[in-house]
């Protein structure tokens, strides 16, 4: 009634770059009203390593120890993208052994369910749901030492070689996978008990960071936050590699485009990895063990020319763009197409009109990496 | 298993053995994915290519955001990658120093195609904001790696580097170990705003270095200039080193 | 295919179903499911035998090719490599001696590459040793010569070439195995 001396501006908080539910450094400068969000601008770089910069000093296979570091949840998928880009340059796709493929897409959709569990844990417990971290992360040590088994290291894998694959596998570890695949189901049911129908959970997510379909292709959006808006496009079925093409599995769509739709998207995508792993396991019983590298020099000098390859990696589609000058051991220019990057470019149209507390959810729910985003 | 010649299409499964001759520029733009813009702007391609599979037209500065609306029109509503390239140290390149590659993609077609676009320092380019919301970003990374100005950008910063920094790193003569960007840490030595020009390494200055350390150099394995390391003695019982925790 | 959540009908809302739902399963965990909690550092865990770990030398079997530190991808192997003039039966041979294999630890991130890439059989640089324990309150402590990394915190020492082969009954050095070969 009375006038207020308050100036009635919008006030301008730094959502800062150290914060524990940004997922990285990420700041968002944030105009709020209230509490409804205005604007939303994010700020990146806090991250950057110059990862382009290094790819030109090294050669291609030094470059795939740090091609891991990018989006440090998700490795295998990341090596799978440069390895890919590089036998695509040689003209090796079609060389590259059976073996070495399905072990290709078997790391690779063990890294999905990694991922998807590492960002089911923290998205639930931005948004207040401790326990499911607790139970995510007990599965996904399982997947982990998996990892350790198959390769050596549990984070950053290394795992892929160009021309092939360095290390087998054997009966003991296809073995510890199916074990791991027997409890996966039952695993992912009790994730969903607590948080699927739970209304809370649903209130703070159904309608929350909605983004039509042909807003979602304009600003370049890929993965999950497409598919939940209802465009079924997945790079698997689009530009199939190694052997997608073989595999039977669905792509899950969503309808509303909203942040509950994406959660639903992300959890029946870890029930179909689990339905490509169980097809990979009994595939690979018909190759010849050790089969595993193609012929590729030790000197790996591509043409001249560039190739750009793609691959779906857990937070959408990761690219690698090489151009080669066909003299150099090491690659002339070596462009990464991060999913992070692109995906978090359409944040302010995410939240606009929301409360302060839903960008927590709407960060949580476009799943970034900040390692990807600044490279 | 290297390929010898520069072009060597499998644009479709190619089941002949033989690889056929690379296409030539016309059959390129010929081709029926792109022909119903190639054909109606003709004056805008220079030159095309196919490699890998992957169709490549060069387009002109001026036309660019003209060509990229009549792709859109065409089905090509996905901008999947904009990135620049600094073709400056490239063996046999006669062209303008910067390259912008614009990378398209078609739901309806399913197929990728690449523009590019070559442009000399300082020369700035139209900004496709305006087509694809996308572009925003990805042409503020350009900008910022490689000082490609953009024209008609709703907000051209830098993203990756700091706001002040002085420097494009992607171009091929800033060099790989970095510039000593001392001027938020010692201002009393450099001027506001940023470091020194690229290329200095801030030895002028009396040798600023913040890590006060060895400096070891990047590069192959180098023999020389490695910190002073202290003599171990072989052990008798192989108890040397650090006790188990 | 879309992906939809389960239908609620007003009893369920109601009788708050959905969050008794949620309580029997943090139930069950509590109370029903064994713990995997490891209390580290009182307890660890066995790495596995491919571990990439904190690795070690063998200068007997090293032939100083510089392969590994070519193929470092951060370039923190150190290697100087001398000639000596060595009377062998008779004959004076000039030889490679092996002077510097220094390695900077605190940069190194594991990734393998020099094992990979190291040609002798068994291998002279090799990973896995299990340790991932190198913390130091000084940071040049972590850059290594080859002492340090011959004899790494008292490990057990690395078999000699003489040894493995009698091991396993291998006259021809050229057919040992590849790998560590620890004792």
């Amino acid at each position: 009634m009375t006038q207020t001396m308050l100036n009635l501006h919008e006030m301008e908080i730094s959502f800062g770059p150290q914060h524990p539910s940004t997922h990285g450094v990420l700041r968002v400068m944030v105009k709020i009203d209230g509490e409804r969000i205005v604007d939303a601008k994010p700020i990146i770089g806090y991250l950057h390593r110059g990862t382009e910069k290094l790819f030109e000093a090294m050669n291609y296979p030094q470059c795939v120890p740090h091609t891991d570091r990018m989006d440090y949840v998700a490795s295998a998928t990341n090596n799978q993208g440069f390895v890919g880009a590089v036998e695509k340059l040689l003209g090796l796709t079609e060389q590259i052994p059976r073996r070495a493929k399905i072990i290709r897409v078997m790391l690779a959709e063990l890294q999905r369910i990694s991922s998807h569990l590492l960002w089911l844990a923290t998205h639930a417990i931005d948004l207040g749901a401790m326990t499911p971290f607790f139970y995510t992360f007990r599965e996904r040590e399982l997947i982990l030492d998996l990892f350790e088994d198959y390769c050596g290291a549990r984070l950053t894998l290394n795992c892929m070689r160009i021309g092939g694959q360095a290390d087998d596998i054997d009966a003991a570890w296809i073995q510890k996978l199916n074990d791991f695949l027997g409890i996966f189901d039952a695993a992912l049911d009790e994730y969903e008990s607590l948080l699927t129908m739970n209304r809370i959970w649903r209130k703070r997510t159904i309608g929350i960071g909605v983004i039509a379909p042909d807003d979602a292709i304009d600003w370049g959006l890929t993965g999950p936050p497409l598919r939940g808006s209802g465009i079924e496009w997945d790079i698997r079925r689009a530009f199939p590699y190694e052997v997608y093409s073989e595999l039977k599995f669905e792509i899950p769509v969503g309808r509303n485009g909203d942040t509950y739709d994406r959660y639903l998207c992300r959890m029946e995508e870890m029930r179909q990895s689990k339905k490509i792993l169980e097809q990979c396991i009994s595939m690979i019983a018909e190759t010849k063990e050790g089969d595993l590298k193609a012929k590729v020099s030790r000197v790996i000098r591509p043409p001249e020319g560039e190739a750009y390859f793609s691959v779906e990696c857990p937070k959408g589609e990761l690219g690698y763009y090489i151009i080669s000058d066909g003299k150099n051991q090491n690659a002339y220019r070596c462009h990464v197409r991060p999913p992070s990057f692109v995906n978090l470019s359409a944040l302010p149209d995410l939240v606009k009109g929301h409360l302060v507390a839903d960008m927590v959810a709407v960060i949580g729910t476009i799943d970034i990496v900040l390692g990807e985003v600044d490279r | 298993m290297a390929d010898e010649q520069e072009q060597k299409p499998a644009a479709k499964p190619a089941p002949a053995p033989a690889a056929p001759l690379a296409r030539t520029k016309d059959e390129v733009l010929a081709d029926p994915i792109v022909a119903p813009v190639t054909s109606a702007m003709a004056g805008a391609f220079l030159h095309a290519k196919e490699q890998v599979g992957e169709i490549s037209l060069y387009v002109t500065p001026d036309a660019i955001v003209e060509v990229c609306r009549a792709f859109k029109a065409h089905g090509f509503t996905y901008l999947v990658d904009l990135c620049g390239v600094d073709y400056s140290t490239f063996p046999g390149h006669a062209g303008e120093r910067f390259c912008v590659n614009y990378l398209l993609y078609s739901f309806k077609q399913n197929v990728r195609i690449r523009l590019k676009l070559f442009v000399a320092e300082g020369v700035s380019v139209r900004s496709v904001t305006g087509v694809w919301k996308t572009a925003n970003w990805h042409e503020r990374e350009t900008f910022d790696m490689f000082g490609i100005p953009f024209t008609g950008h709703p907000n051209l910063e830098r993203i990756l580097m700091w706001e002040g920094f002085n420097g494009h790193p992607l171009r091929k003569d800033f060099p790989i170990r970095g510039i000593d960007t001392g001027a938020r840490i010692y201002p009393e030595v450099f001027p506001p705003g940023g470091g020194p020009m690229p290329g200095s390494t801030g030895k002028a200055h009396g040798d600023v270095n913040i890590w006060k350390g060895p400096a070891v150099p990047l590069g192959r394995s180098p023999k020389g200039e490695v910190p002073e390391t202290k003599q171990v003695e072989a052990p008798q019982g192989g108890d040397e080193g650090k006790a188990d925790a | 295919m879309l992906v939809e959540a389960p239908k609620t009908t007003w009893t369920d809302r109601i009788l708050l179903i959905d969050l008794f739902v949620g309580l029997r399963t943090t139930f069950r965990e509590l109370f029903f499911r064994k713990k995997v909690t490891v209390e580290y550092p009182e307890h660890r865990l066995p790495t596995a035998d491919k571990f990439r770990g904190m690795f070690r030398f063998s200068y007997e079997r090293c032939i100083a090719c510089k392969i590994c530190a070519m193929s470092c991808p951060i370039d923190i192997i150190y290697i100087d490599v001398g000639e000596e003039t060595k009377e062998v039966d008779g004959k004076k041979k000039k030889i490679k001696v092996l002077e510097r294999y220094d390695i900077d630890v605190k940069r190194c991130m594991f990734c393998g590459l020099c094992e990979e890439s190291c040609p002798t059989k068994p291998k002279s640089i090799w990973l896995t040793t299990g340790t991932y324990e190198l913390t130091s309150y000084d940071r040049n402590e972590l850059y290594m010569n080859m002492q340090q990394l011959e004899y790494w915190e008292g490990r057990p020492e690395y078999a000699t070439l003489e040894e493995i082969a009698e091991e396993q009954g291998i006259s021809d050095k050229k057919k040992l195995p590849a790998g560590g070969g620890t004792k």
